[in-house]
């Protein structure tokens, strides 16, 4: 089982719904703010977000050691298939690779561990591989949405935000491709 | 006709001519100095553009913007009509998905004390859009140039999110922004397979000619450079329309 906790599936699924309605919150508290002090505040006063910032260490492992585990997965899972099935699973693992790569490589010094354990998954086939697969994408990505939350740093920002774009249609191509509909992708959006 | 009197001759016409210019002289001086033609040392006021500021709040008027746009696209009638039976039923779909990102969208923008924008973004329409169904319309394969059309245009609409990103000021909007790009990142993905499905269909790969084919998972990060879309009938050297659809940039902005 996985034990770390941002990037459980049971915990890491962060909803749009709950995103949004946090921030619907804090909006609304900002508005009100706004209209108190507008008076005597006209011009924005926003202070530009930083590029970097130490702050973010922590959080950013959390996502390295999450990403070390899908390698691992990933690793494993390719005993269980051949040809084509394995180009697609090499290629996603590499992805997770690059992942693990680019995060360490930001933090530099500050990196913590770059492996971790693989995460459960049933054996089998493709087809029976391919859907846990895809819901441990979707659970990765939302620990990613969930860390940008408390990413300061623009750089890890868009590194990250580019990161969940692509794990997005992971998740749709290991769906489809082991035989699932679009409807299954289109779901729980 | 008297050939005497359509002689002009030359000393009439200097009399002619130096009351002319004398005139114009003196209807020079009495004239005012202002306007008319730019002179050197006498250049016209320049007019200031209002200032406008990329906030978090333009931003998410942009995002309603290309959302509304991605649905005026997906339900416009010659996509819906022209597209085979499971890419239509595909479109249903993602016009369901964009639809619940405007109205979180909207729940985010009124909260704030912004004003929603309800119509899709102007010059996303008028550049991509518009000349894409345009050029389906004429198509020879148009199911096959709108499924082209649809993975290109659900990948800016992802694109978009990430991109504002660097742009967002707070970080839980630049968490929630991203929450909405999964989706649409989804349906690109879905659109690729419906394009070359399957396994092969993930894996990048070109053709016997040697051109770049579809593939679900053509990078490894989200990519922010255009995305290409040839579609419409060849013309008599055989090229086609193409459009490079590109994140909304400072001049497509909902300020």
């Amino acid at each position: 089982m996985d034990t770390h906790s941002p990037e459980t599936q049971e915990s890491a699924p962060t909803s749009r719904r709950a995103l949004l309605a946090s921030l619907i919150a804090a909006g609304a508290s900002v508005a009100v703010a706004g209209r108190a002090s507008a008076a005597d505040d006209a011009a924005p006063t926003t202070t530009a977000p930083p590029l970097h910032s130490d702050a973010d260490a922590a959080t950013l492992n959390s996502l390295i050691t999450r990403e070390a585990a899908m390698v691992a997965t990933y690793n494993a899972a390719k005993a269980s298939v051949s040809g084509d099935d394995l180009a697609v699973i090499e290629l996603i693992a590499s992805h997770h690779v690059a992942y693990v790569q680019s995060l360490a490589g930001y933090l530099g010094r500050k990196a913590g561990a770059t492996t971790a354990p693989a995460l459960p998954v049933n054996a089998g086939g493709y087809s029976v591989l391919a859907p846990q697969l895809a819901s441990l994408e979707a659970a990765t990505a939302a620990a990613h949405v969930a860390a940008l939350k408390t990413i300061q740093g623009l750089d890890a920002a868009t590194l990250v935000a580019s990161i969940i774009t692509v794990e997005a249609r992971h998740e749709a191509a290991l769906l489809l491709s082991a035989g699932g509909s679009v409807d299954s992708v289109a779901s729980g959006l | 006709m008297n050939m005497k009197n359509s002689i002009v001759s030359r000393r009439s016409l200097l009399v002619n001519g130096g009351t002319a210019a004398a005139a114009g002289v003196i209807l020079a001086a009495c004239g005012s100095t202002s306007g008319g033609h730019g002179r050197i040392g006498e250049a016209p006021v320049a007019t200031a553009l209002p200032e406008a500021h990329v906030s978090d709040d333009v931003l998410l008027r942009t995002a309603q913007s290309v959302e509304e746009l991605a649905v005026e696209a997906l339900t416009d009638p010659t996509v819906t009509g022209k597209a085979s039976a499971e890419g239509k039923a595909a479109m249903a779909l993602f016009v369901r998905g964009h639809n619940a990102n405007i109205a979180a969208l909207t729940s985010v923008v009124d909260s704030r004390g912004g004003k929603s924008v309800t119509e899709p973004n102007t010059k996303m329409m008028t550049n991509y859009v518009t000349k894409a169904i345009d050029a389906i319309k004429d198509s020879d394969d148009a199911a096959g140039d709108i499924l082209v059309f649809v993975h290109a245009l659900e990948g800016i609409v992802a694109a978009t999110y990430q991109a504002f990103v660097a742009w967002t000021n707070e970080p839980a909007l630049r968490s929630a922004m991203m929450s909405l790009a999964v989706g649409p990142s989804r349906f690109s993905a879905a659109t690729a397979q419906l394009i070359r499905g399957g396994v092969k269909g993930v894996v990048p790969a070109v053709d016997d000619a040697g051109a770049e084919l579809v593939a679900t998972l053509p990078d490894a990060f989200g990519s922010l450079t255009s995305f290409p879309v040839v579609v419409g009938k060849p013309n008599e050297d055989g090229a086609r329309v193409t459009i490079l659809m590109e994140t909304p940039s400072l001049n497509s902005l909902e300020y």
